[in-house]
């Protein structure tokens, strides 16, 4: 039973997650929305932080160049947004190339702080150069146009269909992350994270192995910012200060580190609870830390490890 | 004459006023099962650390196979073949037996890089993973979290993960201590057998004596950073300066 | 740029150089005994703003009272972290040790605004420090004068603690041999705790002292400030004071100098400035080597 508990879970999800799309109403549709783009955001992340224990301040910098790169796309070379959402997430991940080229020679806090200052040349540059960026206004006015494919036209200006195309991009995610955990690869990343110094006389490169996940990390989060960017139909040059960066961490953290449907509760908790208590009062982020610190002290198998029975 | 393996040309160390490696010039010779011994701070560490690539020395070089190694980081030497074992263990505690012996067989195989494809689907590299842990007496262990695994068979299975890299040149630190006799027993007869099939050459830092010498073609003794004793067992344990080494310490005669 | 131009924009580094390493300081003293890179630092330079804004309400206006015991009330606040959360996970890896204390920056934010309500405050001005001087024939505000001069004396009161007193000597012992300081009879948790607590002090009192000189107290100001801090602490070297002193001057100095001559990239050129050190010389000027 315990085996196909996980299978049942992600049926439910997944039924779920359809039924919402075909009868929900729009704050519903634009609310799951949310939740899973969080969740490639999150789960990109952990592939960095779950796997090589690396924790980066920077990937904000990616989710505003899969955001930034989606958008001067749509506005200023073609409005297409499947080609958009390949440029965005190119982008992002070019960027992860450049950045994590200089980040991965370091670990711990080193490289926490140079993620920080890569992450936040990122941000200056959005907030300074206007005439590309918008500055602090952002760019605005990115309209989902229909994605055309070939003889077909595919409208998805709708909030309905929209959700569809991200299900859809969500779904190709796991299948990817998942793949990517079970890989090779995989082995490599968790043993980076078990034991460095091992790896390196396995005969593995440990800088090119943390690239590699800086890198995918970074991909997933162009991927969400582009999304993001479609979903609101503008950019905010916040997504790409460095305080944007802890987000994917804490939701990951609710949700449970190291496991692979951590990122997606966390993020399905942390959306929705935020709705209901800003229902309430205005101090959603006293709760959001007091919950927080209760799973840091305490519960650091997060949601995932107390449901599997395991406290970490 | 069997190939030269490794070679040490004037290798020097200093910590401080330490010196841990004092003009060091060795020739190991492929399949000749060679042990480093010598009393504790003889410089034994320094000299595997600086050979696998940990520290750099000071001055020196080092040939692997005919290629200067001296300056090339540690995963760029296992990937020509010389790589170590360590006298702690070692390992990746929260992977399972079988995942330890895989990473490193997976490198070894040049097949890490794979990021889509399956684990499971590496059936070749999983075959030589299943025989390596039969040959070390860990398969009914396969399963397991290394963490859970008993000391002396983390000890083993630090061995195993070494020989998983198939290196062409292996040292080995204290790869006994720890162990069960049965345990001991196995992991010698391995070594054993593997110097003899030549696919493995061995280099053993150890403070057992028996072991040392029934074991060795060759051994090597250090004081101070420096090679006092160089021959076959017996030479060594004539040598009246390895004798003044050791004095008052067991020299089984 | 002529002379006047240039002592000006000198001074104007200065101030907010001294400023930053007001706030610094603390982060620098307990990354370097305690290891840890405590986010919420920028709360306790925010919590003493306020609280010292709200001493000297209580207490009929006198800044200095308000100097003296808004922090003291700060103080209580970093005890209660340290003691009752920060100690439980220094074992922990360290992604938990700093998450801990960002959950702490989003908690003190919105205590704050809980408190003191969500919009900007104005600040009342210090008898005797207010309004200007006049410097080459433009005017300089006399309060960030007295700030210049405070910075370099609080940098002289922690030496002299740190090198000349007996307190010190614990506290350098205990930062470099843990187990040593242990093993000669250091109560190495207390120690730790009142570290921690003199440090919250430090940065509270760079709030308070902030009061006048930024003039508005806004919840969240303490974001902006640990990130200048952490920008100073990495480019002296984490864990080194001395460092974070010349840090400040640098950065205080880049960011007047950049506001004048490149206002587009003023930001920019502190993070490059950061991220060069952290790769050509990832101790810092000062710090211990990696």
């Amino acid at each position: 039973m315990k085996r196909y508990a996980p299978i049942l879970f992600a049926g439910i999800a997944l039924a779920a997650l359809v039924l919402i799309g075909l009868i929900g109403g729009r704050f519903l549709i634009y609310l799951t929305s949310r939740v899973m783009i969080l969740s490639i955001f999150a789960m990109g992340y952990n592939i960095l932080f779950g796997r090589t224990g690396l924790l980066s301040f920077g990937h904000a910098a990616f989710y505003a160049g899969g955001a930034y790169g989606l958008g001067l796309f749509m506005l200023h070379v073609l409005p297409h947004p499947l080609l958009g959402i390949v440029v965005g997430v190119a982008c992002a991940a070019l960027l992860a190339v450049v950045i994590g080229f200089f980040c991965v020679r370091h670990t711990e806090i080193y490289f926490a702080m140079l993620t920080l200052a890569f992450g936040m040349m990122v941000f200056s540059l959005i907030w300074n150069l206007r005439d590309i960026t918008g500055g602090d206004d952002g760019l605005v006015g990115i309209i989902r146009t229909p994605i055309a494919l070939g003889p077909l036209s595919i409208p998805i200006i709708k909030p309905q269909s929209y959700y569809f195309l991200i299900l859809a991009l969500l779904l190709l995610s796991v299948f990817l992350i998942y793949r990517i955990r079970h890989s090779p690869f995989g082995l490599v990343l968790a043993g980076i994270r078990e034991n460095e110094k091992r790896v390196a006389f396995a005969g593995v490169s440990l800088k090119n192995y943390r690239l590699g996940a800086f890198v995918l990390s970074g991909a997933f989060a162009g991927l969400a910012g582009a999304l993001g960017t479609l979903l609101e139909s503008s950019t905010s040059p916040f997504s790409a200060h460095w305080s944007h960066s802890a987000e994917p961490i804490l939701v990951t953290l609710i949700g449970g580190l190291q496991t692979f449907a951590g990122p997606m509760v966390g993020s399905a908790v942390f959306i929705v609870l935020r709705e209901v208590i800003e229902r309430f009062t205005h101090n959603w982020m006293l709760w959001f830390s007091i919950i927080l610190l209760v799973i840091i002290m305490g519960f650091r198998g997060g949601i995932v490890g107390i449901l599997s029975g395991r406290r970490k | 004459m069997s190939r030269e393996i490794l070679k040490i040309v004037s290798l020097n160390k200093a910590f401080g006023r330490v010196q841990a490696a004092a003009d060091i010039n060795l020739s190991l010779q492929e399949g000749v099962l060679t042990s480093i011994i010598g009393p504790n701070g003889a410089g034994k560490s320094t000299l595997i650390n600086i050979l696998s690539g940990s520290i750099p020395p000071d001055s020196g070089r080092i040939y692997f196979l005919g290629t200067d190694i001296t300056r090339l980081p540690v995963h760029r030497r296992v990937k020509l073949g010389l790589c170590r074992s360590f006298q702690l263990v070692n390992i990746f505690p929260e992977l399972t037996v079988f995942e330890n012996i895989l990473l490193p067989a997976l490198a070894a195989a040049d097949r890490t890089r794979h990021l889509l494809r399956a684990i499971r689907r590496e059936t070749a590299v999983r075959a030589q993973v299943a025989q390596l842990l039969e040959r070390i007496g860990l398969q009914h262990a396969a399963d397991t979290v290394a963490s859970a695994l008993s000391h002396g068979d983390q000890r083993v299975l630090e061995v195993g993960v070494a020989l998983a890299a198939k290196p062409k040149l292996l040292f080995l630190d204290e790869p006994t201590a720890g162990m069960n006799p049965v345990e001991r027993v196995r992991v010698l007869e391995n070594i054993r057998e593997l110097s003899h099939s030549k696919q493995t050459t061995f280099v053993l830092v150890e403070h057992d004596m028996d072991i040392v010498f029934s074991l060795s073609d060759r051994v090597i003794v250090l004081h101070h950073g420096e090679v006092i004793g160089d021959g076959t067992t017996d030479a060594v344990k004539n040598d009246p300066r390895v004798r003044e080494v050791y004095l008052g310490q067991e020299v089984p005669a | 740029m002529n002379l006047e131009s240039l002592v000006h924009v000198c001074l104007a580094g200065l101030s907010t150089g001294m400023f930053i390493w007001l706030v610094a300081s603390g982060l620098t003293l307990i990354f370097g005994v305690l290891g840890v890179l405590n986010f919420a630092h920028g709360s306790f330079y925010m919590l003493g703003a306020y609280c010292a804004f709200t001493a000297l309400k209580l207490m009929g206006g006198n800044f200095w009272l308000g100097l003296l015991v808004g922090p003291l009330v700060v103080c209580a606040v970093g005890f209660v972290i340290e003691r009752f959360f920060l100690r439980h996970v220094y074992g922990l890896e360290l992604p938990y040790q700093l998450l801990l204390t960002f959950a702490f920056v989003l908690l003190f934010d919105n205590l704050v605004k809980i408190i003191w309500g969500a919009g900007s405050i104005g600040s009342p001005s210090v008898p005797g420090l207010s309004g200007s001087v006049n410097i080459l024939g433009r005017f300089f505000p006399v309060y960030n004068l007295f700030i210049i001069v405070v910075g370099p004396l609080v940098a002289l009161g922690l030496w002299a603690l740190i090198e000349k007193t007996w307190y010190g000597r614990i506290i350098r012992a205990a930062s470099t041999e843990r187990e040593m300081a242990a093993a000669i009879g250091v109560r190495v948790p207390a120690l730790f705790t009142g570290v921690f607590v003199f440090g919250t002090w430090l940065g509270a009192v760079g709030g308070a002292l902030a009061v006048p000189y930024i003039g508005l107290l806004t919840p969240g100001m303490g974001e902006a400030i640990i990130i200048e801090a952490f920008v100073v602490a990495v480019i002296g070297g984490l864990g080194s004071l001395k460092g974070a002193f010349l840090g400040a001057l640098v950065i205080g100095l880049l960011s007047s100098f950049g506001t004048r001559f490149l206002p587009a990239f003023d930001m920019f050129l502190t993070f490059i400035l950061m991220a060069a050190v952290l790769l050509w010389r990832p101790q810092g000027f000062f710090g211990k080597a990696v």
